[in-house]
């Protein structure tokens, strides 16, 4: 019984090999009859094979956004350092703009001219004369108002 | 209050017209007033006569008139010779006759610029009438 499983196993496999040998094209070879098997119940049996896709490449058109990717710098020490990275530097940060304050302008310092000295307001109360009518007055004879005291010292 | 409101201010001019209404008292002691004004002393001596009033209704006026004179530190002599010479009755008498003209009879009566204020007023109401003739005159 052994026997016969094993020789049916190889009969097997040999029928797969030779299939693969044809290409599963009709064109094939007659299977060996050394080799029958009953492929009828094992492999069956195709047409046409499915051709494989394949992939075209298609251009993609240059971008006006296109960013080209940065390149790395040359490291050599003759390299321009200035352009060594685009990384930012320290700015110095500015500085403050003082703010104006309201200065005053200054004006014209007066010279001091001489300037004759004022005429000194008399003292009313020891300018006394005597009036058109004889009556004695106290006081500005020029004064807007005249005041007479008509009285007896009894 | 008067002057030193405003006649020192040179608002107002203060002038003095005699009053005889109590007879030769009276004439005797304006004329004294006059004699003090010969030596530019009437307004001050009219100050100190209206101080010694009660001293001018006793004795004889003239002895009470010159002894005051010397209080005041007059010139006895000028002030004595004017008061017994009468050298100043003839102005006390024509200062009177003007305030009869002008129909003044009582005393004290105050005739400011063409106001008359009758009797003694209080100082508030002098500031009122001098105030507005000076408003008047602006």
């Amino acid at each position: 019984m052994s026997n016969k499983l094993s020789i049916a196993i190889v009969i097997f496999f040999l029928a797969i090999l030779n299939n693969c040998a044809r290409g599963g094209t009709e064109t094939a070879s007659a299977p060996d009859s050394s080799s029958s098997i009953a492929t009828d119940t094992l492999i069956p049996a195709t047409g046409t094979a499915t051709p494989l896709p394949t992939w075209t490449h298609t251009p993609v058109p240059p971008s006006a956004t296109a960013t080209p990717l940065p390149t790395l710098a040359d490291t050599s020490d003759e390299a321009d350092t200035s352009a060594e990275t685009n990384l930012p530097t320290n700015t110095p940060e500015p500085t403050p703009t003082p703010i104006p304050t309201n200065t005053p302008v200054p004006t014209d310092t007066p010279v001091p001219t001489n300037t004759p000295d004022p005429t000194p307001i008399p003292d009313w109360l020891t300018v006394t004369g005597r009036t058109e009518e004889g009556l004695l007055y106290l006081g500005n004879p020029q004064a807007p108002v005249r005041l007479i005291d008509y009285s007896d010292f009894m | 209050m008067i002057e030193e409101t405003y006649v020192k201010a040179g608002l107002v001019s203060l002038a003095f017209n005699p009053v005889l209404n109590h007879g030769d008292r009276s004439l005797q002691s304006h004329q004294a007033a006059e004699c003090a004004a010969k030596q530019g002393q009437f307004w001050p001596f009219r100050h100190f006569l209206f101080e010694n009033q009660n001293a001018l209704w006793g004795g004889d006026i003239r002895t009470t008139l010159k002894q005051l004179a010397a209080d005041f530190s007059l010139d006895e002599g000028l002030f004595n010779a004017c008061l017994d010479e009468q050298q100043t009755l003839n102005l006390v008498n024509q200062q009177d006759a003007r305030r009869l003209d002008k129909g003044i009879y009582s005393q004290p009566s105050f005739e400011i610029n063409d106001q008359i204020l009758i009797g003694g007023q209080p100082f508030s109401q002098f500031q009122v009438v001098i105030e507005g003739q000076i408003a008047q005159s602006q």
